[in-house]
């Protein structure tokens, strides 16, 4: 898993991590709004 | 008396929240398939570069969110423009529903920017055109939801409406020398510059590159236009609130 | 256009008499840019060398944040007194009246700016202040441009000088920018004080106009 990206491949993952959290909040904002 | 053009009756909600309605959940699938077949290709897929090696597929990321950073900008500026010349509530609730995804994606654009040039050129950041100018977007950002929470009164946003299309367009106007001045000031000093590409690109990256752009664009657009119903709901109903305050007949 | 001129000197005459009877007003900025002048050995060693090469741009970025101090109060008196309704009554355009504003604004709290930095610099061991006397004497004017435009906007919200500082940041980019690097003197002095003195002119077209508009819709 860690060598999946490379020697460098967590850089790659956290950059994932960034946009799936990004894009979570930003999801769960809108819902609370919706309720 | 000549009729108004057809698409006018969009700036109403009675049209503009059904046609929405019937889009997001298309906007929303295109968004998953978009994204996860981009970056399946992109990630899994697509070869190893040959100077770059694999940190390059945060690329997949890092341009997407950039794109959608500046034109969710200059959106915000179109609407405000249309919103002070025609007044109509629509266009001040696009441009302040932009502003919070068009901020995730500045600084998703920062994040991973940064992400990727660590393992590449072995610092977080560099003060290069491109970034500073990037670093600049996300502080117009910010710059403008502060306003526009600074200055609205409860119950009437008529002024933070104005407010922030006069501050979205005054920086619209201003990035062309923005963007002058910086790159200016960057080959003053001579400044490192961190480039993309140079070597060639396989089919599977621009086709990953080409799918994940798409993807997000849909989301950018979905996310977007499912807030702009909410601010558009929330005032139509605080509009309501007047004359039943009252004791109107309406 | 008689009436016009009258209520231009009117407008001017109250805005002088007003600022310098309040000497906090213009004597701020000036403490200001010392205090943060001081603050600069202090922060970054004492090394001759050093502050000599760094001088000029640690002036220029003390000026322009001196600049951001008196933006917060510079439409609220006005409105809330009533005058600046008056204004917009009188028969001086609007954008002429925000541009004496301003111009008194700036000759009491910018222009002592432009005679005061050099004096700085000479403290710092720069041996040609005069590039930065140059620099300011275009920048100043333009900062104080930008920042009218940021009051206008922030008027009726309780906005300190951190909401103005983050607004006006990017627009201001291209003046500290050129601004520096005229001040810095060498080979791009130059042209950076021509781009300089252009964006200036440009501002002076339209910012007036533009804070005009602002105030106007910000009075509805």
């Amino acid at each position: 898993m860690n060598e999946l990206f490379g020697e460098h491949g967590a850089f790659v993952w956290i950059s994932l991590a960034a946009v799936a959290i990004g894009i979570a909040v930003e999801l769960w904002t809108l819902r609370r709004a919706t309720r | 008396m000549t009729t108004p053009h057809p698409l006018w009756r969009y700036a109403s909600p009675a049209h503009f929240l059904p046609l929405t309605g019937r889009l997001l959940p298309l906007l929303w699938l295109l968004a998953a398939l978009g994204i996860g077949a981009g970056l399946t290709l992109g990630l899994f897929i697509a070869p190893t570069d040959a100077q770059q090696g694999e940190t390059y597929r945060i690329l997949y990321l890092h341009v997407p969110a950039a794109w959608i950073a500046m034109v969710c900008y200059g959106a915000m500026a179109f609407w405000a423009l249309w919103g002070l010349a025609w007044k109509t509530r629509l266009a001040f609730v696009l441009m302040r529903a932009l502003a919070p995804t068009g901020t995730l994606f500045a600084v998703l654009t920062l994040i991973t920017g940064s992400l990727w040039g660590r393992p590449m050129w072995g610092t977080w950041w560099v003060w290069d055109a491109r970034l500073t100018s990037a670093l600049l977007l996300a502080l117009l950002y910010v710059g403008f939801i502060a306003l526009t929470t600074a200055v609205d009164t409860p119950d009437d946003p008529r002024r933070g409406d104005q407010a922030g299309a006069l501050l979205a367009l005054v920086g619209a106007l201003n990035l062309p020398v923005l963007y002058f001045s910086v790159t200016w000031w960057n080959t003053l000093h001579q400044g490192a510059s961190i480039n993309l590409r140079g070597s060639s690109i396989a089919p599977q990256m621009l086709a990953g590159l080409l799918l994940s752009t798409l993807g997000f664009w849909a989301y950018a657009g979905a996310a977007v236009l499912t807030r702009a119903r909410l601010l558009l709901q929330a005032r139509v109903e605080s509009e309501a609130r007047w004359p039943r305050a009252i004791g109107s007949l309406a | 256009m008689g009436a016009a001129l009258q209520a231009a000197a009117a407008i001017t005459r109250r805005e002088w008499s007003g600022t310098l009877r309040q000497p906090a007003e213009w004597l701020t900025p000036l403490a200001f840019v010392v205090g943060v002048a001081l603050m600069f050995p202090l922060g970054l060693g004492p090394e001759p060398a050093r502050l000599r090469e760094l001088a000029p741009g640690l002036l220029w970025i003390a000026a322009l944040l001196a600049s951001l101090l008196s933006l917060p109060r510079l439409f609220a008196a006005d409105l809330a007194d009533g005058s600046l309704e008056q204004w917009w009554l009188s028969p001086l355009p609007r954008p002429l009246a925000v541009a004496l504003k301003l111009a008194v604004h700036w000759a009491l709290s910018g222009l002592p700016l432009v005679l005061l930095a050099p004096l700085l610099a000479l403290a710092f061991g720069v041996e040609d202040p005069l590039p930065l006397a140059l620099s300011l004497l275009l920048g100043t004017p333009a900062l104080a441009l930008l920042g009218g435009l940021g009051a206008a906007l922030v008027l009726h919200a309780r906005a300190g000088a951190g909401l103005l500082a983050l607004l006006l940041l990017p627009l201001q980019v291209p003046v500290l920018v050129f601004g520096t690097a005229a001040a810095n003197g060498g080979a791009n002095a130059d042209s950076a004080l021509l781009l300089l003195g252009a964006w200036l002119a440009v501002l002076l077209a339209l910012a007036p106009w533009a804070t005009a508009a602002a105030l106007s819709l910000m009075l509805d």
